[in-house]
């Protein structure tokens, strides 16, 4: 049983890495797509929308911004696509948020924005440019600024355990509502793990039917070990059981008498919101379509 | 954590049927595999299986109820014809547990070389004897176990001498025989001449009391010296011849028996060495497997149909092959004659009857194809058998990697096991031709409403 295990494990470990190369040859180029928009399925934005709304209460705010750290046991769990959602989400909310993308080795969050790399923060790191410089603005949502990984580095570990991180953090706190960071799978890099002491809660983002528990067990032992605060776990890319009728019937009635989709008000509405639903999503809707435009 | 871990191995049957359902196609993919490759493997198989053999009815009744002791009429078992039920099952079941010993299989063997080497010269009964060693000899032709060969060998040199000592004492009676009964004709002859001269003399019926009895005066009657001294003197010569011939057939008898009992003990030895040849196994198994006995004792009511039993022994002849119908054949001619002197010899005798009768009542009972059309309901069987096989092992299979899997799929088990909170759960975002569509639809729609 023992062997039988080991070899469904090397078969699934190479599905997992078919999937990845997958994913990656045929994502690379869409990013953006993966990106919230009106376009986006109702149960994808209820799901982040209910993340920001987890995340909201289990991270107190304190008189300055709130720094939270994401990252993953492996690549490919759909990290950066979570951590982009997340941050447009609070962004969404009227929060002024801005996306760190702290993968200085493989960082794709400018993928995400259409734009390159540098710079960004590995060059604000090594003092090659300003906070201004590497500070981008969001074509989707004016709330919303992002931070690249900037140029590659030999030393990113070094450049995330400096006190220029910890001094930019620091500023970044005093601007901006959430700090959303996006660091490397904790299991590959311990970059992520220089980072994890100074914020205030880490978010460990596991990929359905891909991530192995083991694997989750000894990311989550990682984080702790490394004194982070972990807020809990997101299950991406979560495959529906087919016979979930009920909950296919629960989210068309949704769907389709409340017309809930991007942008739309927080379904913990009052009384109120309920009367006119369709009114707070086109108003929404057309917020996020104009900040995209 | 370990404990935790174990707890998730846990399977409920729930699991178990959401499991095999979710893979349901993939389940009647190879179930219909199995079926096929089932049914194409039997048809390959018994495309030239060919079986010959017979099917054979053996009437068994208990012979006539005896007279009784003070001949007042017939014994009567309980029923009114006397024969319905006389055989209980078990008496069956052991006649045919008999039946399927190997002493029946060696006897067929050794009836088989009897039909193989017919010679009509020689008396049957002697050529029986003499055949039954042919099996013996070719067993021990053929061994390649030296020493058991040896002692074999050896065994029937011993026993010929006595077989020999056999024929000649029955070649002897018969010889005494034949010199008997041409006593009892001479003297039954000389009788009848002794009659007539004593009624053509006497005028009354002869008889030996009045023969002794008579007188002097009576002796000097015309004819008596001349007639029926003669005639009585040729009676009592062949009388004494008969005596004679009678001791002589007697003493070849016994002479016969002699030779039989002296045979006894190399004959055993013989067999014994016979039947440890891989030969002897091999034929013994070849026959055995090649017949099959059943019974049936039917309790229907008969009493408006006839007075027989309903009591049968059912004999199926069965061997693989084209080249073997011939042995078919001969199993066949065996059994026709065996089965019945078997059965009468070793079936009890019920109560109140004096013997069993066994015959064949089944007369077209020729060698045939048995397996005709039987490839078909085979190849359907098959199909049948192996796509269940498919379809279980596949589910094993199923079920035994599914388990083996330790990927993230309930993800409850995060919580439950490292108590860390499931902040959010988000499904897949797919980006297809069908979103593009849809998106420029919306588009469309929003300047619409615009």
């Amino acid at each position: 049983m023992g062997l039988f295990s080991k070899f469904t494990a090397k078969l699934s470990s190479r599905s997992h890495a078919k999937r990845s190369r997958q994913a990656t040859q045929t994502h690379h180029s869409h990013r953006s797509e993966y990106l919230l928009n009106e376009d986006t399925p109702f149960d994808v934005t209820e799901a982040f929308r209910n993340l920001k709304a987890a995340l909201s209460v289990s991270v107190p705010k304190k008189d300055g911004g709130v720094v939270i750290m994401t990252t993953s046991a492996y690549p490919e769990d759909g990290k950066t696509t979570v951590t982009a959602n997340l941050a447009l989400m609070f962004a969404l909310s009227d929060a002024k948020v801005v996306l760190v993308d702290a993968d200085i080795r493989k960082g794709r969050v400018a993928k995400y924005f259409k734009r390159k790399s540098a710079p960004g923060l590995s060059d604000y790191l090594s003092g090659q440019n300003t906070l201004d410089e590497v500070v981008h603005q969001s074509h989707l949502n004016e709330n919303l600024s992002y931070i690249t990984c900037g140029t590659h580095s030999p030393k990113p570990y070094e450049l995330l355990e400096s006190d220029e991180m910890k001094n930019l953090l620091k500023e970044l706190r005093s601007k901006y509502d959430y700090v959303i960071i996006d660091t490397p799978p904790v299991l590959i890099l311990s970059d992520a793990l220089a980072i994890a002491p100074e914020t205030d809660g880490v978010v460990l983002v596991c990929r359905h039917l891909v991530s192995y528990i083991s694997d989750i067990e000894r990311a989550l032992n990682t984080l702790k070990f490394a004194k982070a605060n972990v807020l809990g776990v997101v299950i991406n890319d979560y495959k529906q059981p087919k016979q979930g009728k009920f909950y296919g019937g629960y989210k068309k009635y949704y769907y389709y008498n409340y017309n809930y989709s991007y942008g739309s008000t927080d379904p913990t509405h009052t009384d109120d919101d309920v009367e006119e639903p369709a009114k707070d999503t086109a108003n929404d809707t057309a917020k996020g379509t104009t900040e995209t435009k | 954590m370990d404990k935790n871990v174990q707890k998730e191995e846990g399977i409920s049957l729930m699991d178990v049927v959401r499991l095999l359902l979710s893979k349901i196609k993939l389940l009647i993919l190879l179930v219909l595999i199995g079926g096929f490759i089932g049914g194409a493997f039997s048809v390959w198989q018994t495309k030239d299986v060919k079986y010959y053999g017979t099917q054979m009815r053996f009437y068994v009744n208990p012979e006539s109820p005896t007279m009784s002791e003070d001949g007042s009429g017939l014994n009567t078992s309980g029923s009114e014809y006397g024969v319905y039920g006389a055989y209980g099952e078990h008496v069956f079941d052991n006649m045919i547990k008999l039946l399927n010993e190997d002493a029946f299989a060696e006897e067929m063997l050794l009836r088989s070389q009897f039909i193989n080497n017919p010679n009509t010269e020689v008396d049957e009964s002697k050529r029986e004897e003499i055949y039954k060693y042919l099996p013996v000899k070719d067993a021990w032709t053929n061994s390649n176990e030296k020493d058991l060969a040896v002692s074999l060998n050896s065994a029937i040199d011993t026993a010929i001498p006595f077989v020999e000592n056999i024929i000649d004492a029955e070649e002897a009676i018969l010889v005494a025989q034949n010199a008997y009964i041409a006593a009892v004709e001479d003297y039954a002859a000389k009788l009848g001449d002794l009659k007539n001269v004593w009624k053509s003399v006497f005028g009354t019926e002869y008889s030996d009391l009045k023969y002794t009895n008579l007188t002097e005066e009576e002796k000097k009657i015309t004819g008596f010296a001349d007639k029926v001294l003669p005639a009585r003197e040729a009676e009592l010569d062949a009388s004494s011849a008969l005596s004679a011939a009678n001791n002589e057939l007697n003493k070849k008898n016994i002479e016969l028996k002699q030779a039989q009992r002296d045979l006894q003990n190399p004959r055993n030895e013989v067999f014994s060495l016979w039947e440890q040849t891989a030969k002897y196994q091999k034929d013994i198994k070849r026959f055995g497997s090649a017949v099959q006995f059943s019974f049936l004792l039917s309790n229907e009511d008969i009493k408006d149909a006839n007075k027989f039993a309903r009591s049968f022994i059912y004999v199926s002849i069965s061997v693989y092959g084209e080249a073997n119908k011939t042995f078919a054949k001969d199993i066949y001619t065996i059994l026709k004659d065996l089965v019945p002197a078997y059965v009468e010899a070793n079936m009890a005798i019920p109560q109140g009857y004096a013997a069993t009768n066994c015959q064949r009542i089944s007369r077209n009972d020729g060698i045939y194809q048995t397996n005709q059309g039987e490839a078909k309901s085979q190849a359907i069987k098959s199909a049948i058998l192996m796509a269940l096989a498919f379809g279980v092992v596949a589910s094993v299979a199923i079920i035994i990697i599914d388990r083996s899997d330790k990927r993230l799929r309930d993800y409850d088990v995060i919580t439950r096991d490292f108590h860390v909170p499931i902040l959010g759960v988000v499904p897949t975002i797919e980006m297809n031709e069908n979103n593009t569509t849809k998106k420029s639809n919306a588009t469309k729609q929003n300047k619409e409403e615009k």
